[in-house]
């Protein structure tokens, strides 16, 4: 046997030993809430707090995180993987309209009303993700108001950008 | 097969085909349902003795959860919200505890309200019938259907009179027994009536002959009380535990079984555990007011009719109770206040034209005014639009559900309808919604 192979089959036996410690150790959902912009405000005390309400799941490659025109209940942040926002054309094919990367947000209109999602957004890898769902920043606005309102305003921000960028894309397409 | 053998090159794992994943994931599925489900039933089978108090706790912790909400937003630190409503249910089961005891007739108020009703039966009876004095042979009604009157109210009457222990007991306590202060000769004199047919020594010989066995069983029962006693305090010492452990927990049940729901039902099934949740929650807390409501007012209006207030209240809160349950709870209230308007000797109403003789009536109102204060001010105030049920389901509910689980069954029945209701109108809502039916 060459040193080479017994190399791999050494890293191969440790690899599969480590593997769950070590995709474990990843990143606790504190550390991921902590990175997105909507909670960018909130201390460690009440990420904790936040994190406590946080549902997590798991996407298998071409699995809907939601699709288009469902009522939205929840907002999803991404821990792990890749989501394509897609929009169904006529012709059956999909449209990508943006492509969503670890801890990025999607669907945090669904924290205000349950209006229809705009667009589906698809796992394109094998996806983790974190999801707050509208009725418990509901709750926590009557339990921890002060967490709730941080986090409103946060999103607000958020909305406030998009509707400017919004705005300009508007404006430079009348130029 | 070849699918499954480049997969095998590409890494160390297995990976099977998708077709064969999504059929293993189908199977697992079933089997995993069938096992929960026959589990489920059988537990809910061989636990049905600790349904009720786990229900009523379950209950109680809904009441609470928006009250553990106020403490927390004040400022109040959750477990410390907690510790506060703990301590708060425990003291309200020690006070209702005590108050219905003192409520509830004791042994020598039993033996008193027995005999007055017994007499007071017969009484009215015989009025009716037209048979007040001995040489008097009945009226119309009697002299058509007075056979099988007659052999009702002996049927009544061998219910309600006392037996020689009990007749003992009666003169004792007459004599002032117990240091308790001697009943009325008016009621002696009721009982002297009522005990006119049993002066017959054959009879009293064959009653004898009972109470030998009936006395054996009495002491058997008197040795099993402690035993009876130690038993319900067995199973409902969950009350308060389901009570305590459903406020500590901070949506882990929800989160776990949520967790369980494939993907593509996940928002689905939040939206419904929500909304039912909400329902749900709206409906008992509006039912709960709704019947404390009900039983003041009754407490109220009998006060007011003339009944005494210890009486009042105890059919007040039996009312009360018994209004959860619909269509039959006015009934019920009215049967009680029936039943003690009939025993009734004098009446101080603030009404001047209520007496004896028409408290019945009185009574009657009484179940009208309060009904119609439910359906008028109270219902669309304060269980607002909540479920309506379909009275027949109404009927078969709380007969199969006494058949079933006993005096909890007849009282849960209406609220696990309701739930059962909802929980489906709003599932198959929710499910066209998301475009998934």
């Amino acid at each position: 046997m060459t040193d080479k192979k017994k190399n791999g089959q050494i890293n191969a036996f440790w690899g599969n030993i480590f593997t769950r410690i070590q995709s474990k150790k990843h990143i606790t959902n504190v550390e991921v809430l902590e990175l997105c912009p909507l909670f960018q405000h909130l201390t460690n005390r009440e990420l904790k707090k936040v994190s406590s309400l946080i549902y997590e799941r798991r996407y298998q490659v071409g699995e809907y995180l939601f699709e288009k025109d469902q009522p939205g209940t929840a907002m999803f942040i991404i821990k792990s993987g890749l989501v394509n926002i897609v929009v169904p054309g006529r012709d059956g094919e999909e449209t990508v309209l943006a492509a969503l990367n670890q801890e990025e947000i999607l669907g945090e209109l669904a924290l205000l009303d349950d209006t229809p999602r705009s667009a589906s957004a698809k796992a394109v890898e094998k996806t983790e993700t974190l999801a707050f769902f509208r009725e418990d920043l509901t709750e926590l606005q009557a339990t921890y108001p002060t967490i709730a309102s941080k986090i409103f305003k946060d999103l607000s921000i958020m909305i406030g950008r998009r509707l400017k960028a919004a705005n300009e894309q508007l404006y430079s397409r009348g130029e | 097969m070849g699918n499954g053998t480049s997969s095998r090159k590409q890494g160390n794992t297995i990976i099977l085909p998708t077709d064969t994943r999504k059929q293993t994931r189908r199977i697992v599925f079933i089997i995993t349902s069938i096992v929960v489900i026959l589990t489920a039933g059988f537990l809910l089978w061989s636990l049905r003795p600790i349904i009720l108090p786990f229900i009523v706790g379950t209950f109680a912790a809904y009441m609470c959860f928006p009250l553990l909400k106020f403490i927390t937003r004040i400022g109040v630190p959750r477990p410390a919200g907690i510790l506060i409503l703990f301590g708060a249910f425990f003291l309200a089961i020690v006070v209702m505890v005590n108050l219905i005891g003192r409520i509830i007739p004791d042994e020598k108020e039993q033996l008193v309200l027995r005999t007055r009703f017994q007499y007071k039966l017969n009484e009215r009876y015989q009025h009716f019938m037209g048979l007040e004095k001995p040489e008097d042979t009945g009226n119309m009604v009697y002299k058509y259907f007075g056979t099988d009157f007659d052999r009702f109210m002996n049927n009544i009457n061998n219910v309600m009179r006392l037996n020689k222990e009990e007749r003992r007991l009666f003169i004792k306590y007459h004599e002032g027994y117990q240091n308790e202060p001697p009943i009325k000769d008016l009621y002696y004199e009721y009982f002297l009536k009522n005990i006119e047919p049993v002066k017959n020594e054959d009879e009293d010989r064959v009653q004898s002959t009972k109470e030998t066995k009936n006395g054996k069983k009495a002491d058997l029962q008197q040795k099993s009380h402690f035993t009876s006693v130690m038993e319900a305090v067995k199973l409902w010492i969950i009350m308060p535990l389901v009570f305590l452990f459903l406020l500590i927990d901070d949506g882990e049940i929800k989160r776990f079984f949520i967790g369980l729901v494939p993907n593509r039902y996940f928002e689905v099934s939040l939206a419904v555990f929500d909304k039912v949740n909400k329902a749900i929650g709206n409906y008992l807390r509006g039912i709960l007011i709704e019947c404390s409501l009900v039983g003041i007012s009754y407490a109220v209006l009998l006060m007011l009719i003339g009944f005494e207030i210890k009486m009042a209240l105890m059919i007040g809160l039996v009312a009360g109770i018994a209004n959860a349950i619909p269509l039959l709870g006015p009934a019920i209230a009215f049967g009680i206040g029936a039943s003690y308007a009939l025993i009734a000797e004098d009446v101080s109403s603030i009404m001047p034209f209520i007496t004896t003789n028409n408290l019945f009536i009185a009574v009657a109102a009484c179940v009208l005014i309060v009904m119609i204060l439910d359906n008028a001010v109270f219902q669309p105030f304060v269980v607002g639009g909540a479920v309506q049920i379909h009275p027949l389901a109404v009927f078969v509910g709380i007969i199969g559900g006494s058949m079933l689980f006993g005096f909890a069954g007849l009282i849960l029945a209406i609220p696990i309808i309701v739930v059962l209701k909802e929980l489906t109108i709003t599932l198959f809502r929710e499910l066209k919604d998301y475009y998934i039916i």
